[in-house]
């Protein structure tokens, strides 16, 4: 069963796939090999938002879908309003809302059991959503998502704030969160594809 | 995903987010991520505001700006009496028209107007005023200019005036010639500017309201000519350091009272302009002036002179102007050659939307009469605010509390004024 488990995690089926399954003792082993690995992505995941909310994907982001070995089911996809993303063989998946590794292990679990054997999928994110910016900046509008951007650079990229611009209460809106609730945001909030940045006007 | 993919992936957001904190860092470097499209020397009246102001009629290369002001304005004391005060609605209408060239060398514009008032209870208060005024400039060189400037006002006295006869039906009412005409030319750091003035004043008789009998005013006609020279210095950018020097002649017809009021004097006064990076810009003077009367029961006005403008762009949204200003003024007042008349006052400008601008107001001054024994103290406290609200209208409310206390008996005042204005413009 522990076999099992790992080898359906896609990305670090490499890394443990040098642990033989055979030992079912070697408990500990398997652990701190789990630990290793899990420290190998994290550094990996710090150069995107370096708060807990990590990217998911929406309508309108390009993905490259690539499974190793196999050239007809790789390409370049987008994600369409729905949500969801035309894959060759496997017809509509619904990837949007999900993270990038959660996408991958879906993708998995589609071709697993009917069409591949043990299918090594990766989606990178060619092009994101952009993002939205409105209010008191200079000129406001949609601007595409560079990574790694915070409020500080959205707002140069939209011309800088104006004269009358609220700089301390600037408000985002999350483009993952169905609620659209208004968060408050700093120069140094982590700027994600589809949020919207609003900056409010200041009377004094 | 290879050990390899895995690197190459991390490097790619590696470089994405170097590429976006660079961004950053070229806009923190400039220096101006607060001062985004600060226009030097701009306060918040003078800012443009391309939504609100009025467009106007192109015409050759003119720009015609008509205008129609409707203010409704409640006086608590019309007669600016210390008791029994009087109070009343006035309606003022006032039409102006402006012509503007927009020439990219020289300048021409051409203004005329009036003020129609018209109060509820005491008709024969409501006196017209108009003025017609034109002012040009040629700009022989990028280094020399000619400017000459010249208005012909019809205006009126206000009530309270201690020199203008508080026995009067109407309030007096007077023509105004001003002319001025001169040249500045700049070499280097120095400047040298060349002013002649003309101040023609022109009264017309009173009547006396219990006995109907005129009360002559046209002894109080006079011609003020004055002659001014600037030289200014740019010693750094932020300061220009000027000396100047006025002449005048003050020259009545008639005798006034029987006193020969005709007078000259000068000025004399050093100063600097100032310009701290557009936030605070002005400019400050101190010196001396005299006016010395030909009448020899008349004495000599003369004191220390200080003025000045100084204004403070405290945040882009926020403008404060102080201001001080000294000048020996002509008085009817038998026995008292002239009044050195001082007033300071600090105005704070406040842009709360883009189309409301509120603003309140702090005067105090002081009226040394020369001659007699009277010191009159004046007061004017004030607030508003305008709303603009379009680029045709806009409406304004303001009140203004304003006393005077003076040695002379039955001299002091308070009055109240609350003001609505509508205007429309083109």
């Amino acid at each position: 069963m522990a076999a099992r488990r790992f080898a359906r995690r896609g990305a670090r089926a490499s890394i443990l796939e040098s642990v033989s399954s055979d030992e079912p003792g070697n408990v500990i082993g398997r652990v701190l090999l789990l630990l290793a690995a899990a420290a190998l992505l994290l550094p990996a995941q710090a150069a995107g938002p370096a708060e807990a909310t990590e990217y998911r994907l929406g309508s309108g982001d390009k993905l490259r879908v690539t499974v190793f070995g196999q050239e007809d089911l790789s390409g370049e996809f987008l994600v369409n309003g729905a949500g969801e993303v035309s894959l060759p063989l496997v017809g509509n998946l619904r990837l949007g809302g999900l993270t990038v590794r959660e996408a991958e292990r879906r993708v998995v679990d589609a071709l697993k059991p009917d069409y591949l054997v043990n299918p090594r999928v990766s989606i990178q994110v060619l092009n994101f959503r952009p993002f939205y910016i409105i209010g008191e900046v200079k000129e406001p509008g949609s601007y595409p998502y560079v990574g790694g951007m915070t409020v500080t650079e959205a707002v140069a990229l939209a011309g800088g704030y104006t004269y009358r611009a609220k700089k301390k209460e600037v408000i985002i809106i999350r483009g993952n969160d169905p609620k659209r609730t208004e968060q408050p945001a700093t120069d140094t909030t982590p700027v994600l594809p589809g949020d919207v940045i609003k900056v409010p006007e200041r009377f004094f | 995903m290879t050990n390899a993919r895995r690197k190459r992936r991390d490097a790619g957001m590696r470089r994405a987010a170097l590429g976006a904190g660079a961004l950053a860092m070229i806009v923190a470097g400039t220096g101006a991520v607060q001062a985004q499209g600060a226009v030097r020397n701009e306060t918040i009246q003078t800012r443009p505001r391309p939504l609100y102001d009025p467009l106007g009629i192109r015409t050759g290369g003119f720009l015609l700006l008509p205008s129609l002001d409707i203010t409704e304005t409640y006086d608590s004391n019309i007669f600016l009496t210390p008791s029994n005060a009087k109070n009343d609605f006035i309606t003022t209408i006032s039409p102006a028209v402006a012509l503007r060239s927009q020439w990219s060398n020289h300048a021409l514009n051409l203004g005329a107007g009036a003020d129609i008032n018209h109060y509820a209870d005491h008709g024969n208060e409501g006196v017209n005023d108009f003025f017609v005024k034109g002012d040009g400039r040629v700009d022989v060189s990028r280094n020399t200019r000619l400017f000459a400037e010249a208005s012909y006002n019809g205006l009126h006295e206000a009530r309270g005036n201690p020199n203008s006869p508080a026995a009067a039906v109407d309030p007096v009412d007077y023509r105004l010639l001003l002319a001025n005409a001169g040249f500045a030319h700049r070499l280097n750091r120095v400047e040298v500017r060349v002013t002649g003035d003309l101040a023609s004043y022109s009264y017309g008789d009173a009547v006396n309201a219990t006995t109907g009998a005129a009360i002559v005013q046209n002894t109080r006609d006079r011609d003020e000519y004055r002659v001014t020279g600037r030289v200014s210095y740019e010693i750094q950018p932020e300061y220009q350091a000027f000396l100047r020097a006025s002449f005048n002649n003050r020259n009545y017809d008639k005798l006034l009272g029987g006193f020969n009021r005709s007078s000259d004097g000068y000025e004399v006064v050093v100063g600097t302009d100032i310009d701290f990076t557009g936030v605070v810009f002005g400019e400050v003077f101190a010196g001396y002036r005299s006016q010395d009367y030909d009448d020899p029961r008349l004495s000599t006005v003369n004191g220390v002179t200080a003025g000045g403008k100084v204004f403070w762009n405290v945040t882009r949204l926020t403008t404060i102007t102080g201001s001080l200003t000294r000048s020996v003024e002509e008085t009817t007042i038998g026995g008292a050659s002239g009044y050195f008349s001082t007033s300071g006052s600090l105005q704070v400008d406040h842009e709360l939307r883009r189309n409301v601008l509120l603003d309140a107001h702090l005067k105090a001054g002081v009226n040394s009469y020369e001659g007699i024994n009277r010191d009159d103290d004046e007061y004017e406290l004030g607030i508003g605010a305008r709303y603009l609200i379009n680029r045709f209208a806009r409406a304004g409310l303001s009140y203004t509390y304003s006393r005077r206390n003076s040695d002379a008996a039955g001299s002091d005042y308070t009055d109240h004024q609350v003001a609505l204005t509508a205007r429309i413009q083109y």
